[in-house]
């Protein structure tokens, strides 16, 4: 087994709501909270949660690209949270972040070359070379830099922005990238290109990649493990194998069973929970999934249940897996 | 035993079982927008029928036409640069040539609609209880008192959660699954037989998706609604329907009972759809993509619109648009190769005792 490639610590992110005259912190959103987990050289760590469940806030908080409030990043042994603006220049380098909306996320005034070369041009490498890499990174994600090197982004459909988005962030040689829904927003037919795509490029290229999305096929899919994420904290963890085969949390497996069966004689008989997620401003005390959990005891109430092991590698931060632990 | 219908001798489908009869009866609907980049064609020559109670799911990707389609049953298209011809016949009556107000009565009183985004569809100013109340006094002339007890009804009716407190709320101050059971809600206040359905749980979480399907599931069955239920993902289709008419490039392809569609896909679209959709333990075999982009609906090709992505293509795909070819009862596919497939003992074997 290798060596963890990234690690993170007790993460905790808590953003103020301010309001009235004199700004004042009115509420926090507990987007992050206590998040722990490893991703090891090579593996796919899977994310997945619903909305509001800090999944995104977590992939921004491994970059600094929102300071976390408290807890630990290393990345390939270094404390990323205390590198100097100079170094974390480098370290993102070697981690890079592929968006959701490649709508959003691309210069509309360059061109998809430009695009591609861009980031090179930041890290000092001279404009020829950047852009001949550019080009051939745009030919591995099926895109001929003949034919489309000079579009404009509008001029392409959203699986073409989506590769464009993938050969910008792998133009770096980076080591690990955190993809965030990165499959989401595109049709299901050019979906299946994109996620081949993705599983060549990391067999190719040694790659590492956090992977989220709330979409548990998906998910399932492509990890080697998922971490569950409800309301800002992991409720459980574990291979892809052992949560699709038996998923311990109550959230767990309601996810698995309100996800359509893709049979029509294997219908639904009843909604596996009731209500939407909380507001994760000011989200329940104790366990947050309590309000909808069926399980629910008083001592969920009072404090959030810490993370057992049920098995090798499976963890669950739930009380009815209690005696387990002692 | 296989019949070619040309798809004007055939329209579209006869309805399924052949002698119901139908609530909604579309024949040759074509939309067409009028755009910078030439004429759009988002839905060409669509016909189908819809019996009372019935669920029709319209599967397709973005572009398909599903949703124009469904805004064409209500008249929702854009007035201006749009042309509209082909017959939507709502209880024998042709929409395209009624007068605004008569429409206006068939909306709601008939035939009424449920979006995806309610946060978008709702009003932000008026509270839950004012917007369902507006539509019981539009379309019903109801004295107050009775419209407040009619609200409350249609809120339990749709299980909302604290009802009363969600009839003083604004749409901001509850959840998107609240949001979603209040505009069904004001879609069912002045019990139409036939729901309109596009998308509505897309924007939804996974979990609260499964409660909304089931509601929606729910309602059909003890109001005997049909429904039109637009939709990209198979798995909502599979959930909700009782048929499925597949739509590309602007045309119903395949049309058949959920069942069968799933059991047997007659069109290389659909079966391409079902390969390259992720499915629960699917991890380590590869998915099969549909290779190539959807088409460009302001140059259609002559042939079939799939044919440039088609594993299968012949020269004839390329040269003539296929007619809709019989597959099993209830059963269509717009594609020049079903004989030719439908023959092979593969297919055969797979049809069991339909053929």
């Amino acid at each position: 087994m290798s060596v963890a490639l990234l690690e993170a610590r007790g993460l905790r992110k808590h953003f103020p709501l301010r309001g009235g005259v004199l700004q004042r912190t009115r509420a926090w959103v507990r987007a992050v909270d206590e998040v722990a987990f490893q991703v090891r050289a090579g593996e796919t760590v899977g994310i997945v949660g619903e909305s509001g469940c800090g999944k995104s806030t977590l992939a921004r908080l491994l970059l600094r690209l929102v300071e976390p409030d408290a807890g630990h990043v290393w990345f390939d042994g270094e404390d990323v949270l205390r590198a100097l603006p100079s170094r974390m220049k480098r370290l993102r380098r070697d981690m890079q972040l592929v968006f959701q909306d490649p709508h959003a996320s691309l210069n509309p005034r360059l061109t998809i070359e430009d695009a591609v070369a861009f980031s090179l041009l930041v890290h000092g490498v001279r404009r020829a070379e950047a852009r001949e890499k550019a080009r051939m990174l745009l030919g591995r994600v099926g895109l001929d830099p003949r034919l489309y090197g000079r579009r404009y982004p509008h001029e392409l459909s959203g699986g073409q922005r989506q590769r464009v988005n993938i050969a910008r962030a792998l133009v770096l040689d980076p080591k690990l990238l955190l993809l965030d829904e990165p499959v989401s927003s595109l049709d299901k037919s050019v979906q299946a290109q994109v996620l081949n795509l993705l599983q060549e490029l990391k067999a190719e290229r040694a790659l590492t990649y956090v992977f989220i999305s709330h979409d548990l096929n998906v998910i399932e899919y492509v990890s080697d493990r998922v971490l569950v994420m409800y309301l800002g904290r992991v409720v459980e963890s574990g291979t892809a194998d052992a949560l699709a085969e038996s998923p311990k949390h109550p959230y767990t497996q309601a996810l698995y069973a309100s996800a359509p069966s893709m049979d029509p004689d294997r219908r639904m008989e009843r909604p596996p929970i009731a209500g939407d997620p909380p507001n994760p401003i000011n989200p329940p005390s104790g366990c947050r999934f309590r309000t909808r959990c069926a399980f629910a005891m008083p001592k969920c109430a009072e404090a959030a249940p810490a993370p057992v092991a049920v098995a090798a590698g499976h963890d669950v931060a739930c009380y009815l897996y209690d005696e387990v632990r002692t | 035993m296989f019949n070619d219908y040309s798809p004007e001798a055939c329209g579209m489908t006869a309805p399924p079982g052949g002698t119901r009869i139908s609530l909604l009866r579309v024949r040759d609907l074509s939309v067409e927008f009028a755009t910078r980049d030439g004429v759009v064609r988002a839905v060409t020559e669509v016909s189908f029928d819809l019996s009372p109670g019935q669920v029709l799911a319209l599967l397709g990707e973005s572009g398909s036409g599903k949703s124009v389609t469904l805004r064409s049953i209500l008249g929702l298209n854009p007035p201006v640069r749009t042309r509209v011809s082909g017959e939507i016949l709502l209880k024998g009556e042709d929409i395209n040539r009624l007068a605004e107000r008569a429409r206006q009565d068939l909306r709601g009183g008939v035939v009424s609609m449920v979006f995806q985004e309610p946060m978008t569809a709702l009003d932000p100013v008026y509270t839950i209880g004012g917007q369902i109340e507006e539509t019981l006094i539009e379309h019903r002339g109801l004295e107050r008192a009775a419209v407040h007890r009619r609200a409350r009804e249609l809120l339990d009716l749709v299980q909302m959660p604290s009802p009363e407190r969600c009839l003083a709320s604004y749409p901001h101050e509850i959840s998107g699954g609240m949001r979603q059971r209040a505009m069904i809600a004001i879609a069912l206040a002045c019990e139409p037989e036939l729901l309109l359905a596009d998308e509505p749980t897309t924007a939804l979480d996974v979990t609260v998706q499964a409660q909304i399907l089931w509601l929606l599931r729910d309602l059909q069955r003890r109001l005997g609604l049909a429904v039109i239920f637009v939709t990209h993902d198979l798995g909502v289709a599979a959930e909700i329907a009782d048929d499925a008419a597949v739509m590309y490039g602007g045309r119903i392809v395949e049309q058949a009972p959920i069942r069968e569609l799933f059991r047997a896909p007659a069109h290389p679209y659909t079966e391409g759809l079902m390969h390259a959709t992720v499915r629960r333990r699917q991890k380590g075999k590869a998915l099969v993509p549909i290779p190539g982009a959807p088409p460009n609906l302001a140059a259609l090709p002559p042939g079939c619109a799939f044919a440039p992505r088609c594993p299968h293509v012949k020269p004839v795909c390329i040269e003539a648009l296929p007619p809709l070819h019989v597959v099993a009862s209830d059963h269509v596919s717009r594609c020049h190769l079903v004989p030719e497939r439908l023959a092979s003992p593969l297919l055969v074997l797979n049809k069991g005792g339909s053929l």
